[in-house]
């Protein structure tokens, strides 16, 4: 006999993913986004 | 390492929450035209780290909820890591290549590099999330299988109180079941398929307790030829009824007509 049900807290994969994958993908965009200006990139170089 | 372009399938978007999460995924990153000016006191290095940070933690959770699933067995199992490294794989050329933008966000060179490494991050990521969605609807099924071979017990059951016990394994199978399909079948795209998935539901939950009843009534009269016909009738449709549920979780219609239904 079974009984091995599969527990619905563990369905929906995508669901439990789907955070993260927005969260990802808006730090993504943020980072493409953003435009240094010369005073920006010249404290940038220093700190490197 | 030139980033390799994903391998893409076809892939028909079932659920509205699938359809969105992805559509939205992949909403064409080379489309931002509005440069975000550094703020006072902000650093151009935190938005590289920011990425980094939320790409670890996506191939964390994706690495604990693969573990998770108890279905994620061989060359499936094989896929989806696969389709996780392609992620991880894509997603650090990313952070990379966010590094060398950074450096001169002028660059047009080092744009279209970041924009190419973004794309292949994020058409990786669609790739793996649709792998886990078939995924999700492979434990379903399984459920659906488990509750169908409780079914095929409950006809070789050789005491009334075995078809008690397996009676009350299927009512709880045929909860589980709803449980787990409830969120599923009220999100799909196509509004025929949650017709027809509706539909085997009701077959279901009606013909099991004339299941139920005809197979114990048979036990104590083998030879009567009506009951055996009720008994094998409600067994067809039930049949029937797990037939079209997962066709309509594999994407197809559950046509009831389709399925050899004599009406």
């Amino acid at each position: 006999r079974n009984g091995a049900n599969i527990s619905p807290s563990k369905l929906m994969i995508v669901e439990r993913l789907a955070g993260n994958s927005r969260q990802l993908r808006a730090a993504v965009e943020e980072l493409l986004s953003i435009q240094m200006s010369l005073d920006d990139m010249t404290v940038h170089s220093i700190n490197d | 390492m030139v980033p390799q372009p994903p391998q893409r399938t076809e892939f028909h978007f079932q659920t509205i929450t699938v359809q969105n999460l992805l559509s939205e995924l992949i909403r064409e990153v080379t489309t931002i035209t509005e440069a975000r000016p550094l703020q006072p006191g902000e650093s151009a290095e935190s938005f590289v780290i920011d990425v980094e940070a939320k790409l670890e933690k996506f191939l964390q959770n994706a690495e604990i909820t693969l573990n998770e699933c108890p279905v994620l067995t061989g060359s499936r199992k094989g896929l989806l890591q696969s389709a996780l490294s392609d992620v991880e794989r894509t997603g650090y050329q990313m952070v990379e290549v966010g590094r060398e933008l950074i450096k001169d966000t002028s660059s047009s060179e080092r744009r279209r590099r970041a924009v190419e490494a973004a794309r292949n991050l994020l058409s990786t990521m669609v790739r793996f999330l649709e792998l886990c969605d078939q995924l999700d609807v492979l434990m379903i099924v399984t459920n659906i299988d488990l509750a169908q071979e409780e079914y095929n017990g409950l006809k070789s059951a050789t005491t009334e109180q075995e078809i008690y016990d397996r009676y009350r394994a299927i009512l709880g199978q045929i909860e589980e079941i709803e449980t787990s399909t409830r969120r599923r079948v009220g999100d799909l795209v196509d509004p025929s398929q949650r017709d027809d998935f509706l539909a085997a539901r009701a077959l279901l939950k009606t013909h099991t307790p004339i299941l139920y009843g005809s197979t114990k009534a048979l036990l104590h009269h083998p030879t009567n030829a009506g009951l055996r016909e009720n008994c094998e009738y409600a067994h067809q449709e039930i049949n029937h009824a797990f037939e079209m549920m997962r066709r309509v979780l594999n994407g197809q219609s559950g046509d009831y007509a389709n399925l050899g239904h004599a009406g």
